[in-house]
């Protein structure tokens, strides 16, 4: 009969046996295919693609190998398997897809460089991305199999562990020069600490012995008392704006709060001639954008930590009408946007105005009006900081339906427009000749996606009137402050550019983009997308 | 006290051939049921045979496929807000958000209802033991159900909605939610509509019963009507039987000594004419509790389905 | 006021509530002018619908039982005590007519069931004449 370890082994390739013939599938052919193309149709996109689902499939090892399929990351608990605990087998046993999953991504690693990446033409190294990879997976071994007894802990040490990850890759390559035996150092250094983590985590788990800050719980009730000292809300939309914030509107924050801790020791350093300042800037800029979208994914539901996007009973039932319940989520995205961006600002702003990034900075407005840079800077903040609340409220729809196929197609159908535009950029980016047969079909294609958005648009509107979700009073408001965003937006655009550009055609065309990028059917299909939620 | 309704008749609910689908399974069928203002109204049936189904068409959650849902003459899909504030609701799979702690609850509740009553609400938490710091989930089930019933009773709702309240509870918990029945109902013109399938409690609080089975109903009337329409009788035939007549009303026989016991629903005196036909005397006859009513309704049924 | 009730044997509630309270006056447990609990309290206690109480009150009164007073309340009626001595025959006859359909299953016949209780009733009155102090205490 088998041993404990093999049958460990066992379920875990007849859980994924689906996904892990995908990869083994993928490990044997990739290769070949590379081969098989001959050198005169350019190898390049080929390596491209094939290399980035090469990278997929280490992602997925990953996944596999620390069961991070069947759990989340903000649970308490172990993600451990608990059917695992009561075998009877060691912890040692345990603790062996590590070792399994070690070996498969390290072995599968050079697969990949020697048989895709390097007949393409790459120098890709070929150990450390497959140890550096094997230490991802024994961080989140780590950090899955322990549990914690508070459930955000486990995000802000893997908040921190990121950002650990991504300074020590930093590090390598700028300073060493990315040397290959000291970064497999390294990151086997990390890997045998995880190990190690995860051999305790497990034992932690088979005890129920979470890990635990025990200060917090003497910190906790000191501020819980003055909350129940509060007055009673003044209206139902105020309750559950506070419903709102509580569950949803600190996120983004709090996560900013956590990225900021890993950046800021980065931004007291004096720049490098590499990076330049608003590269830096733009970076930082972009991290609420970012960190809204990730927070977004969970804005929609009633919790964030909820497994499924049902809408639960208690809230079903609560006398707010489904325009109400939406208004207080888009109320609790902006105010921690506002929040977030605030936050953003006032650590920003000191570094903004250290005498050498200063002087980089004004380099770039040079010969420009002093009133028209403080214009620009301030209509810049106001766009980026209405952008981020964008990123909240405009996906709020998908959860808000309540049906988990939504989220399927919706997600399907971003992936694959996102991996079409990503092959078409590589097509244009190969063959700059057919960017102009392109060029002829904007002006068919601008329009046509133009009536397709005031379709939706118009129908959104007409089923909010029809199914009395909002009083046409409402409604209108919305079309016209839609319309006062839209019409400054272009005036602004066309303020920027210079005179000689506009043509009719030019004007047109922006125009036509902006009425595309700014939300209008997402905005107003939220309370439709709640109604349909709430009565099935 | 409340203003007439503007549609339909004085019935808080009032639900019209209510055809519901789930696929290919049908989970009401044509369903007619009309819930007058301040009666117990029971809802009784086997698992899914519709009783939640039917709740939730009374709250709005599903939307009624064929067929109309009134609830004080509104419609609660269309009227959410209308309907919901002036009733409470309590369901056995309670999702009370578990972040919040008890006063959180009770706070953020309140907004939601201008008669809600803070003296009250704090007399049922006492009386509950229910402190105000705990966190929702780390109460126990029986204590989440009664913070469930302080946050669906503290503003006295006109109409008290309960789906199996106290299904999976213990004694002293499931006291306590047929108090607030009690409670609610002695207030005047306070309706409830609760199902249940512990049947012994439905039959201690209810004027009106409703039984469905497989998305239809059974029947539906007050308690004391079906329990008097309903008999257990004892016939004796000269000289025995071996299998009994096929009579009308009968629900199911049973062979009892040399007799036989019949469940029977219909006027008694129809009945002892139809045995005296067959050369037969009901020499007892006694009632039945709603518990044998149930069994001999759907266990017929079950028959009937097996022999088709 | 000690009201049992069950739900088991299909007796109508208010009817379960008549009978008893009917069996309380009759063996004396309840005093004629003594006040009955108020209908909502009671159906508090017992965990019943008010209307059920208020029902088996209703036929109470109507068989003379108790009587309504203006000034709220019910009450055991004065009358109640010449009604008292049939009533507590009544609900024996129910019993005896119990015991009976029993016997006869049991293929007892009258008489030894006659002697019988004859039997158990002296031997009750030792039992209870004998351990004195228990009655005193």
């Amino acid at each position: 009969m088998r041993g404990a370890p093999q049958a460990m082994l066992w379920q875990i390739w007849r859980r994924h046996r689906w996904g892990l013939s995908a990869d083994l599938a993928y490990l044997a052919t990739a290769p070949a295919v590379v081969a098989l193309i001959p050198l005169e149709f350019g190898k390049k996109p080929v390596a491209d693609v094939l290399g980035l689902v090469g990278v997929a499939v280490l992602t997925h090892l990953v996944g596999v190998f620390s069961y991070g399929f069947d759990a989340d990351l903000v649970k308490k608990e172990s993600v451990y398997p608990v059917r695992g605990f009561v075998l009877p087998v060691s912890n040692w046993t345990l603790t062996w897809p590590a070792i399994a999953g070690a070996a498969a991504i390290i072995a599968a690693w050079p697969l990949i460089a020697l048989g895709v990446w390097r007949p393409c033409g790459y120098a890709t190294p070929l150990w450390w991305p497959g140890v550096a990879v094997t230490a991802l997976l024994g961080v989140s071994q780590a950090l899955g199999w322990t549990p914690f007894a508070h459930h955000w802990l486990r995000l802000v040490l893997a908040v921190f562990t990121g950002g650990a990850f991504a300074a020590m890759g930093a590090i390598a390559v700028a300073l060493f020069d990315a040397d290959e035996r000291l970064l497999v150092g390294a990151f086997a250094t990390v890997w045998t600490f995880s190990f190690v983590a995860a051999y305790f985590g497990v034992g932690r788990a088979r005890r129920g012995e979470p890990v635990a800050w025990r200060w917090l719980d003497r910190v906790g009730p000191r501020f819980a008392r003055n909350r129940a000292a509060l007055g009673a809300f003044r209206s139902p939309l105020r309750a559950q704006l506070w419903l709102e914030m509580r569950r949803h509107g600190w996120m983004t924050p709090i996560f900013l709060v956590t990225v900021l801790a890993c950046v800021i020791p980065m931004l007291l350093l004096p720049n490098s001639p590499a990076v330049p300042a608003w590269r830096i800037l733009a970076i930082v800029a972009g991290m609420p954008l970012l960190l809204a979208g990730v927070v977004a994914t969970g804005f929609g539901k009633a919790d964030p930590f909820q497994r499924g996007v049902l809408l639960p009973q208690f809230m079903a039932t609560r006398p707010v009408s489904c325009g109400h319940f939406v208004a207080a989520k888009m109320l609790a995205a902006a105010l921690s946007v506002l929040v977030s961006c605030g936050i953003l600002l006032a650590v920003m702003l000191p570094w903004f105005f250290r005498p050498d990034n200063l002087r980089s900075f004004s380099a770039l407005w040079q010969g420009v009006s002093t009133s028209k840079v403080v214009a620009v800077a301030t209509l810049v903040i106001v766009y980026w900081i209405a952008l981020s609340w964008r990123q909240l409220a405009a996906g709020m729809w998908v959860a808000l339906s309540g049906r988990e196929w939504v989220g399927v197609v919706s997600a399907f159908g971003f992936g694959s427009a996102l991996i079409c535009a990503t092959f078409a950029g590589l097509w244009l980016s190969y063959h700059p000749d057919s960017r102009e047969r392109l060029a002829a079909f904007t002006p068919w294609c601008l329009p046509a996606m133009l009536i397709a958005k005031i379709a939706a648009g118009s129908c959104c509107a007409r089923q909010l009137l029809l199914r009395r979700l909002m009083s046409p009073y409402t409604v209108g408001l919305f079309l016209a402050v839609w319309c006062a965003v839209v019409a400054s937006s272009c005036g602004f655009i066309v303020w920027l550019t210079p005179r000689d550009l506009w043509t009719r055609a030019s004007i047109a065309q922006v125009i036509c983009g902006v009425v595309l990028m700014i939300p209008f059917a997402r905005l107003a299909g939220a309370p439709l997308a709640l109604s349909f939620n709430r009565h099935r | 006290m409340i203003a007439p309704y503007d549609e339909f008749n004085d019935d808080v609910i009032d639900i019209r051939n209510v055809t519901r689908r789930f696929g290919t399974k049908r989970a009401l069928d044509e369903v007619t049921l009309a819930v007058p203002r301040g009666v117990v109204f029971g809802l009784v049936g086997a698992n899914g045979a519709g009783k939640t189904t039917l709740i939730r068409h009374v709250l709005g959650l599903l939307k009624a496929q064929a067929g109309t849902v009134r609830v004080f003459g509104r419609d609660p899909v269309l009227d959410p807000v209308g309907v919901l504030s002036r009733l409470g609701y309590l369901a056995e799979e309670n999702d009370l958000p578990g972040w919040m702690r008890v006063d959180e609850l009770i706070r953020y509740t309140r907004a939601f209802y201008p008669g809600w009553d803070d003296r009250y609400a704090e007399k049922l938490l006492e009386s509950f033991g229910l402190a105000p710091a705990a966190k929702v989930k780390n109460l126990s089930k029986g204590q989440r159900a009664r913070a469930g019933l302080v946050v669906a009773l503290a503003y006295r709702p006109e109409l008290l909605v309960l789906d199996e309240p106290s299904s999976g509870l213990d004694p002293i918990v499931r006291r306590d939610i047929l108090g607030a029945i009690v409670r609610t109902i002695a207030d005047e013109g306070r309706t409830v509509l609760f199902s249940s399938h512990l049947l012994d409690e439905v039959e201690r609080v209810s004027d009106c019963v409703a039984m469905l089975d497989r998305g239809r109903v059974v029947f539906a009337g007050e308690l004391d009507q079906i329990k008097q329409s309903h008999h257990r009788l004892t016939v004796r035939f000269d000289g025995g039987r071996p299998s009994p007549p096929d009579l009308n009303g009968v629900l199911r026989w049973e062979p009892h000594g040399g007799d036989w016991m019949a469940t029977a629903q219909g006027p008694l005196d129809e009945f002892q004419f139809a045995v005296a036909a067959v050369g037969g005397e009901v020499v007892e006859r006694r009632s039945l509790s709603l518990d044998e009513i149930f069994l001999a309704q759907v266990g017929t049924a079950y028959v009937e389905q097996q022999e088709s | 006021m000690q009201i049992h009730l069950s739900t088991s044997d299909g007796v109508p509630i208010y009817l379960q509530i008549v009978n008893q309270v009917k069996y309380l006056v009759a063996s004396g447990k309840l005093q004629a002018g003594e006040e009955l609990p108020p209908i909502r309290t009671l159906a508090e206690r017992l965990l019943i619908n008010p209307n059920t109480v208020a029902r088996a009150y209703r036929e109470l009164e109507l068989a003379g039982v108790v009587t309504k007073r203006r000034t709220a309340g019910t009450y055991v009626s004065a009358a109640g005590s010449p009604l008292a001595r049939r009533e507590r025959l009544k609900i024996l006859a129910d019993r005896v007519d119990a015991l009976l359909a029993e016997a006869r299953q049991m293929n007892v016949d009258t008489e030894t069931l006659v002697d019988l209780v004859r039997q158990r009733d002296e031997a009750l009155d030792a039992t209870t004449r004998s351990p004195v102090t228990r009655k005193e205490r």
